[in-house]
């Protein structure tokens, strides 16, 4: 007992003052597991990198993308002592990474834009908070817990947009979430026992209890739905009063029940009240099913229950994590998760992390652990984990370390890793550049602001989110009873234009069947006309009454955004109508013409600017100008574009992730790749070869062919070309600066890292 | 028995395999066709949005039918809807199957479950027939993709968990040509060729400073570009060499002309096709919107059928249409249907079936199947079976789940002669 008292205390002793330890401290630390390591090893680590071969990588690795020649050019010709220590905690201040460490998690949770036939309010919320969570340095096991025990909606609580990548699918999602952050498959197990590992169908179950009551959000007129059953109700209970003392059996009560039944017009007046919101409500938020219980499934055939037995929540692994009184399940699930003393979840992050900076975690399948996972330096991987624990799950901090470390200086090793076999990390692996990193090099050679935010798509997402806030709300202003008023006030007038269009439609039916072509389209034009004219009708009668009773109760005028061009399209014309609406409180503020005329001036300004330090020759500085333009706004990083991006986009040629499958991205060489780096319009004056990309702009300075390989070195591989090199330049007689650029983009010193 | 196509292999190989160049077969014991296949290619022309079998391959009398009424064909005793006349001169060439049945109501789900025969799940992602194809036999032209899409449709679970290697080529416009085959505008071959060489002399030092396989892929990747940028082949994708009157015959529209690209494309050694026709779900003036879309399929698919047949490629290649579900026998407030996976209809020409026959019925008014039922694995399994692919072979994904081309589907193998 004492002794073990005595190991607590020093244990205790040495985090404390490992914490205080700068990053410098303890990166050496890890030098010291590392250098050991190789010495019992008889392993000879790497020479040092140059400062050539350090600069690129360090950009690729915290922001994202290859340096400019002026970031280059800076480092290179610094004097510093202590430029790199410099350099790394510059990158990891940047905006830079936050965009470029979106994109490595956005491959791991399967991050989409776009979620098909739904709303994406919580897309958009989801995926800022990744980004801003990010930005904001926060831990990662805050991050992660914040993740897994979200609910509420996506504008109070946007992390539910993890559960909700899956909605209404628990259980696959439980089974990813296992793999992602405890790097423990359990997937087998959601249909039988694993046949490779030791998990249960039962385990699974246990496990995916904490959090079967995920429950989608997907309206807000809950009210209306129990107004109109109440309705309802009291038909039925006048039939069955009137039925008790009728003498012809019930018929006539029968046939009252039913005209007031049809007189109710239950169907359309539940379509007022639907129909407008569209999918901006679709879904909207994640709460918890009450009294969720789950049972083993029908075709259970395992020894250790029976079909339909209830499941409760038990860990898969560690400690055990009961639920206190009142506790959300879910919230129970991510503590226990997240805890440093879950036997997997700092183990995770840490080979993750790892992978990234070096090209191979420590154990190498990390994301497929079983109990006799070995890594392939055991004494390397506990350091690791303990030294997060102690950094307190600060990724930059970690990052930063690991930056520091002798084998992050060595070279690249010459030999590859082949899996099986033990890395003894005598430096870094050679690594493809990710799609990601490619295509935000090509921006860095292409656009003047290379980091640049794209703010437009920013304030459309943030728009979007306050949009469906402001229409989940304004239902919300009503009691359910003044809702379905509302809505039935509405019904009269959209009825008898409805009874119109359908006469069209018949007729429509008719004259399509005898083929005259012109009554079809005249009578497809009156369809429209009264589509639109129900549309004008239902915002009038509606929408404009719904939402000035929200107004009403926030005491704040209704602002209309006469800037934005609705849709005209009669079907989409009523909710595209709240699309144009504004509440203070409710997302970003739509800018006035004033406004966006000033920002437009300020960006001229901004432009003939750049332009003046570039010493553009004013005769062509308007030139300069509409070719720049053009690109700041055509041209961003991996980040600010859909993900994924869409299928035929560069990003997608080179391996960028479908984002259906969690790390889905690939880093192989294929046919397409080389079409598009030769072929494709970027390659072309359109973009990179324009004399008013930095890249040629930097080249083009130079006058003899010989400086302009070296700009173009400069430029693409962030060093100068080898005596070898400018010889082979020479026999093949590149004269223009085009052929050296295009012919260096094209090769495998650009796009790997060393 | 374990399939050998376990992870390290499977890795392995996938490193190695390029764009269906020096493509080392999988399987290769399996690398050829059954015996028992019937067709060498597919084309699977999809009615993206649910295709009303009704007013298409299973017309009905009476209230059921609505205005749409039922035509004879050239095959004996077997009536279509009358927006197919094009069609129904060529019914002699094929079957039509009156009885599948889906699980899946909603157009994401159904769309996949018809692609992959598995139901769709958050943790995997399931091939679709085309890749099978390419895993289980390989590309058929080794210069080109071994199996392409043509279509808008953001939804294809392409090479699923296979690697990328099986994706197909997504063609958005038939018209546009293969993208980025051509050099850049105002570059001429021999400073393209210059440039390149260059390029290839820092290559070979980078080469040998880091002797890699990933380094040296790139280098075979290049000289599968470069061979492809000469390909004869490449001229599959060039509609502009189809006498004008032959285009106009498919139609005009990105359907037809996708017909004819995938006839030459299967020409060229590109075995599975698909197209697809997008906005079949006719909730609303399903009389209008029906008859419109089938002008676009009957001139398409007709034309398709006849060219396949007068130049001998209509015995060796399946032309499948299909679609996620059908819809309901009744006709809504909107002169509308509504989905209905319950009971629905595809056909099927060429690859060996049973010209003019029929497979299955549905009762009369089109919303119960009489008889032969066909759910959507065995519908797939026909098509895998026609094609000679293993349907029992077990394949693991890298996940080390267990999986099958058509999920255990059993072929209707009386479809065939």
């Amino acid at each position: 007992m004492k002794r073990y008292f005595f190991t607590l205390c020093a244990a205790f002793l040495t985090s404390a003052s490992f914490a205080q330890n700068t990053p410098q401290q303890h990166a050496a630390a890890i030098d010291r597991v590392l250098e050991a390591h190789w010495q019992a090893n008889q392993v000879t680590p790497n020479p040092s990198a140059s400062d050539e071969t350090f600069l690129r990588r360090i950009y690729l690795d915290l922001a994202g993308r290859i340096p400019t020649a002026a970031e280059a050019r800076s480092f290179l010709e610094s004097r510093e002592s202590g430029k790199r220590d410099a350099l790394i905690d510059d990158l990891l201040a940047r905006e830079s990474y936050a965009s470029h460490f979106f994109n490595v998690w956005a491959d791991v949770l399967r991050l989409k834009t776009h979620f098909v036939n739904t709303s994406n309010v919580i897309p958009s919320a989801y995926r800022r908070y990744i980004r801003e969570s990010l930005r904001a340095n926060k831990p990662y096991d805050v991050f992660v817990r914040e993740m897994l025990s979200a609910k509420g909606y996506a504008w109070d609580n946007p992390a539910i947009g993890y559960y909700q990548r899956d909605p209404d699918m628990p259980l696959d999602n439980m089974a990813l979430t296992s793999r992602i952050f405890l790097g423990t498959r359990i997937e087998c197990a959601q249909c039988h026992n694993d046949p490779f590992d030791k998990w249960l169908q039962t385990d699974f179950y246990h496990l995916a209890a904490y959090t079967h009551a995920n429950n989608s959000v997907k309206e807000a007129f809950e009210g209306a739905r129990i107004e109109i059953k109440r309705r309802q109700d009291i038909i039925e209970a006048d039939f069955k009063a009137e039925k008790k003392t009728a003498t012809d059996g019930g018929k006539a009560a029968e046939a009252r029940k039913q005209q007031r039944l049809d007189a109710m017009h239950y169907r359309p007046v539940v379509g007022v009240i639907k129909n407008p919101v569209g999918q901006l409500l679709s879904p909207i938020g994640l709460n918890r099913k009450a009294d969720s219980i789950l049972k083993l499934p029908h075709d259970f055939k395992e020894g250790d229950g029976k079909p339909f037995d209830v499941m409760t929540p038990a860990a898969l692994m560690g400690e055990a994590a009961p639920i206190a009184a009142e506790q959300d399940s879910a919230e129970a699930f991510a503590n226990w998760l997240t805890s440093p003393k879950n036997p997997r979840f700092t183990r995770v992050i840490v080979n993750r992390l790892w992978r990234q900076m070096l090209g191979v975690p420590v154990t190498e399948r990390f994301d497929n652990l079983r109990d006799d996972s070995r890594a392939m330096i055991p004494e390397l991987e506990e350091h690791l984990v303990q030294l997060m624990i102690t950094l307190r799950y600060d990724m930059k901090a970690f990052l930063g370390t690991i930056a520091r470390t002798r084998v992050y200086h060595a070279q690249a090793s010459s030999e590859a890793h082949s899996l099986g076999s033990v890395y003894h990390f005598p430096g870094p692996l050679l690594r493809r550049m990710s799609a990601e990193q490619v295509w935000d090099s090509l921006v860095a050679l292409i656009s003047h602001e290379p980091d640049a935010r794209d703010t437009e798509r920013e304030f459309i997402d943030a728009r979007r989110v306050g949009i469906s806030q402001m229409v989940c709300d304004a239902y919300l202003a009503f009691d359910g009873k003044k809702l379905v008023d509302i809505a039935y006030e509405a019904l009269g007038p959209d009825m008898e234009l409805q009874a119109k269009e359908a006469a069209i439609m018949e007729e429509m039916t008719k004259a399509n069947r005898v083929k005259d072509d012109a009554k079809v389209l005249t009578l497809r034009r009156a369809q429209g006309d009264i589509r639109r004219e129900r549309a004008m009708k239902m915002i009038e009668k509606f929408i404009k009454p719904v939402l000035n009773g929200l107004a009403e109760q926030k005491g704040v005028q209704v602002f209309e955004d006469t800037l934005y061009k609705i849709n005209p399209n009669p079907s989409v014309l009523v909710s595209e109508t709240w699309r144009r609406m504004w509440l203070p409180g409710y997302g970003p503020e739509p800018a006035t013409e004033a406004e966006l005329k000033a920002v437009e001036a300020q960006k001229a300004a901004q432009l003939t600017e750049l332009a003046q330090r570039l010493q553009i020759p004013t005769e062509r500085q308007n030139d300069f100008i509409t070719h720049t333009k053009k690109i700041l706004v055509e041209w961003h990083r991996a980040s600010e574009l859909d993900s994924p991006a869409p299928r035929g986009h560069p990003l997608r040629t080179l391996g960028q992730s479908d984002r259906d499958f969690v790390e889905n991205s690939n880093l192989q060489a294929s046919i397409p790749q080389a079409l598009m780096l030769m072929n494709n319009e970027i390659m072309t004056e359109k973009a990179l070869l324009s004399p008013w990309s930095p890249l040629m702009l930097s080249v083009t300075k130079a006058t003899s062919a010989e400086q302009q390989l070296e700009a173009a070195c400069m430029a693409l591989l962030s060093r100068k070309p080898t005596a070898e090199e400018k010889a082979l330049c020479a026999a093949r007689k590149l004269s223009r600066a085009e052929d050296t650029v295009h012919a260096l983009l094209n090769t495998k010193a650009f796009l790997f890292i060393e | 028995m374990r399939h050998p196509l376990h992870r390290r292999n499977f890795i392995a190989r996938a490193a190695s395999t390029l764009l269906g160049v020096h493509l080392p077969r999988l399987f290769a014991a399996d690398a050829k066709p059954a015996s028992t296949a019937k067709a060498k290619n597919i084309i699977y022309l999809y009615m993206d949005g649910g295709m009303s079998h009704i007013d298409t391959w299973d017309p009905k009398q009476g209230v059921t039918a609505g205005p749409t009424k039922a035509v004879k064909t050239s095959a004996d005793g077997i009536q279509i809807a009358e927006y197919l006349p094009r069609t129904a001169k060529q019914m002699h060439h094929g079957s039509i199957v009156r009885s599948i049945t889906s699980t899946q109501g909603a157009h994401g789900p159904g769309n996949y479950f018809m692609h992959t025969s598995y139901e769709e799940r958050g943790t995997i992602l399931h091939p679709s027939l085309g890749a099978w194809l390419s895993v289980f036999q390989g590309p058929g032209n080794p210069e080109l993709p071994s199996s392409a899409y043509i279509g808008n449709s953001s939804r294809h679970s392409g090479a699923g968990f296979f690697p990328p290697v099986h994706t197909p080529l997504f063609v958005n416009n038939p018209e546009a040509g293969l993208r980025d085959i051509e050099l850049p505008k105002g570059l001429t071959p021999d400073s393209h060729k210059a440039r390149m060489a260059f390029a290839g002399d820092l290559d070979a030092l980078f080469l040998k400073k880091y002797p890699q396989r990933e380094v040296k892929a790139y280098a075979e990747a290049y000289d599968g570009a470069f061979k492809m940028m000469k390909s004869a082949d490449i001229a599959a994708f060039d509609l502009t060499q189809e006498k004008k009157e032959l285009r106009e015959r498919y139609g005009s529209d990105p359907f037809g002309q996708g017909c004819l690209l995938a006839r030459r494309l299967v020409e060229h050694g590109i075995r599975f096709v698909e197209v697809s026709l997008h906005g079949w779900d006719t909730h609303t003036n399903n009389f209008v919107g029906t008859p419109d879309l089938c002008e676009k399929l009957d001139a398409g698919l007709a034309t398709l059928v006849e060219d396949l047949h007068q130049r001998g490629m209509l015995k060796d290649t399946l032309v499948v249409v299909t679609s996620e579900f059908g819809r309901t026998p009744e006709i809504n407030v909107n002169q509308g249907r509504d989905h209905y996976p319950k009971a629905f209809s595809s056909a099927l020409f060429g690859g060996g079936v049973k010209g003019g026959s029929v497979f299955g019925s549905t009762d009369k008014t089109g919303a119960e199947i009489e008889s032969d039922d066909l759910r959507v694995p065995d519908f797939n399994a026909t098509l895998a079976y026609a094609l000679g692919l293993p349907l029992e072979q077990i394949v693991h994904s890298p996940t080390m789940r267990p999986f099958t081309v058509a999920n255990k589907g059993k072929p209707a193998t009386s479809l065939f002669a």
